[in-house]
């Protein structure tokens, strides 16, 4: 724990100053400097943001060619070996040999893990259990379902019990069942076994879902990053509709001293209090404009995402994920 | 006898435990590696396969005659045995065998993406590949040494004279020794070149076949069929033959084969030290290029 002004605040659990990688022409990760805390995160972004290349760097299998990353407090450059050995790491594709039994490929990964052998079969049985794959450990992969293969991916990456868990996509190419499934799993790993998870997604509704925090990268830049919570409840709007044009009411807004922003034919007003209200309900008498909805919103992530493309990127105070333990 | 508490029995879900055991360091997971090759070339915990049947021919066949040839030497009191030869004879099962074995070892694991997993545990992709180099050697060294070691046994156990018999041909031990383990490193390594650049197990094994007939054949033409001067030394190109001709010279008898039909007289050009030479190179050679291979391509 670092011990800043007196009050505890936990050490991150994934540091990046300045990370950078290019291959040939491409910038796939451009001076990222990230600090993720206890929980589930979210790293958020659409494809080829660079988010794969990320956690290969966290991984230690790719060197950057500048900046540094730290995980677990180990160096990913200088020090791969041991920081592999505590993280757990779920790849997006397939990956996994056809004609072994899921029990013998998890244990065997517990072994190259460093778990003894003995260990590595009651590891690979239990953590097999635990991801709903109890009754079907002695079968070949080859015949497993899409979903079942992700569970197993997932086993592989649990069965050393790492300190943190990387997961690429893990809901990609699953049926909504199997999706619905996995973020479960997922978000059962992280907050009743307790392990930290960065969750590598192109999809809002998962990391919405399951993450206490996002790291949002775009064409290699880290756009945004903190605490769900934090970021969601930064702006809160409400959203108003009428049954002709805004514009006249926008305007008696603004008058009156309250920031607003037109979306086709919708209104966006940022909430500072309830009075808000009352205000909009004046407004539309005054400007004789009729009102067929009204609604407090947040801002989603994609606001937040659209949002953070145009801007600088977003840092709230603490680390990104950060939750009691 | 404790009498059962009606009711006590119950199942209990611990949840997820962490792991509180003992950890084991790099040497363990090379360990791992290597006993997991052997398991695959073995086709263990698998469904039973044609390829697999093969395999434990192969080394049958290689073995097998070493016993009958032992029961009729004692029999007859006719001790005539070359190594060189025997391991001549057997080069066809040699090469069958790695051709089997290397492919299972290195091909599924890039085809099906699984050094993905691999190289994000904590092992190198060097180690991968020693282990796999050294599980393969270990297996061509049951076909390649373990005949030989057989006979030389057999024919010490069986000669009257256990001692007098180790202690006369203490020499043919580690030339034996060598030559199988050169000729078991060298097909190793050909086969796991060709495993390391083809993702299907069937063109892996084509290449590493392909290449070392088709070396033999030429070979042959080039340097026996031909006339031209210093035609002799394209036996050099027989890369079937090359480790055996390498343990005829440790033997002490000339690198090539004579010419059965005798109708021209065996003249050696190339030394003996050539081939082992060469041997060694390309078994440097073939497992510098896979290496380099494994390290600049992306998982």
């Amino acid at each position: 724990m670092d011990t800043t002004a007196g009050t505890q605040v936990p050490a991150p659990i994934v540091q990046t100053s300045e990370l950078s990688k290019r291959f040939g022409a491409v910038q796939a990760l451009d001076r990222a400097t990230l600090a993720i805390g206890h929980g589930c995160t979210g790293l958020l972004g659409p494809n080829g943001a660079g988010k794969s290349t990320l956690i290969r760097l966290l991984l230690g299998l790719l060197a950057p060619d500048g900046g540094e990353a730290r995980v677990a407090g180990i160096d990913a450059r200088r020090d791969p070996l041991t920081l592999r050995a505590v993280v757990g790491y779920m790849p997006e594709h397939d990956c996994l040999p056809s004609d072994w039994l899921a029990q013998d490929f998890v244990r065997y990964m517990g072994a190259l893990h460093g778990l003894p052998a003995r260990d590595a079969v009651q590891r690979a049985n239990d953590t097999l259990y635990h991801v709903g794959l109890g009754e079907e450990r002695f079968r070949p992969i080859g015949g497993f379902s899409t979903g079942m293969k992700a569970r197993v991916k997932l086993a592989q990456a649990l069965v050393h019990d790492p300190q943190v868990l990387l997961l690429d996509e893990p809901t990609n190419g699953l049926d909504p069942g199997g999706r619905d499934e996995m973020l479960e799993l997922i978000d059962r790993i992280t907050h009743q076994m307790g392990l930290d998870v960065i969750l590598s997604s192109h999809l809002l509704e998962d990391i919405e879902r399951v993450a206490d925090a996002v790291v949002m990268i775009s064409g290699g830049r880290v756009l945004v990053q903190g605490p769900l919570r934090e970021l969601l409840a930064t702006t809160p709007m409400i959203t108003v509709r009428a049954a002709g044009s805004p514009d006249p009411l926008a305007t008696w807004l603004q008058g009156h001293g309250y920031k607003t922003e037109a979306n086709g034919d919708e209104l966006h007003v940022e909430y500072q209090s309830d009075a808000l209200y009352d205000a909009i309900r004046d407004g539309a008498a005054e400007t004789d404009t009729p009102l067929t909805y009204l609604k407090r919103r947040t801002r989603s992530l994609e606001d937040i995402y659209l949002a953070g493309q145009d801007t600088d990127p977003v840092v709230p105070q603490s680390p990104a994920g950060t939750v009691a333990r | 006898m404790t009498k059962p508490v009606p009711g006590a029995a119950r199942i209990a879900d611990r949840g997820y435990q962490h792991y509180t055991g003992r950890r084991v360091g790099g040497s363990h997971a090379f360990w791992t590696l290597a006993r997991g090759a052997l398991d695959r070339a073995l086709g263990r915990r698998r469904k039973v396969s044609l390829a697999t049947v093969l395999k434990y021919l192969a080394v049958l066949f290689a073995n097998a005659p070493i016993v009958f040839i032992v029961a009729t030497q004692t029999a007859t009191g006719d001790h005539n045995f070359s190594y060189p030869n025997y391991l001549s004879a057997i080069s066809l099962l040699s090469i069958l065998f790695a051709a089997l074995v290397a492919p299972d070892l290195l091909c599924p694991d890039r085809r099906e993406r699984v050094l993905t997993l691999y190289f994000a545990a904590p092992i190198t992709r060097l180690q991968y590949l020693l282990a796999n180099a050294a599980a393969l050697t270990a297996l061509m060294l049951a076909i390649t040494l373990l005949p030989l070691l057989a006979y030389f046994v057999g024919a010490t156990v069986l000669s009257g004279s256990a001692l007098g018999y180790a202690g006369d041909h203490k020499d043919d031990l580690w030339h034996l020794l060598l030559g199988g383990t050169l000729a078991a490193g060298y097909y190793a390594a050909l086969a796991l070149l060709a495993a390391g650049f083809n993702d299907r197990r069937a063109y892996a094994a084509a290449t590493f076949l392909g290449t070392l007939l088709v070396s033999a054949a030429a070979s042959a033409i080039l340097s026996q069929g031909m006339r031209f001067g210093g035609h002799e030394r394209f036996a050099l190109l027989d890369l079937l033959q090359l480790p055996i001709r390498a343990t005829r010279w440790l033997f002490g008898m000339p690198p090539e084969v004579t010419i059965p039909n005798g109708t021209r007289p065996y003249i050696p050009t190339v030394d003996g030290s050539v081939y082992l030479g060469l041997t060694v190179a390309l078994i440097v050679v073939a497992l510098g290029a896979v290496v380099w291979h494994y390290l600049r391509t992306a998982d």
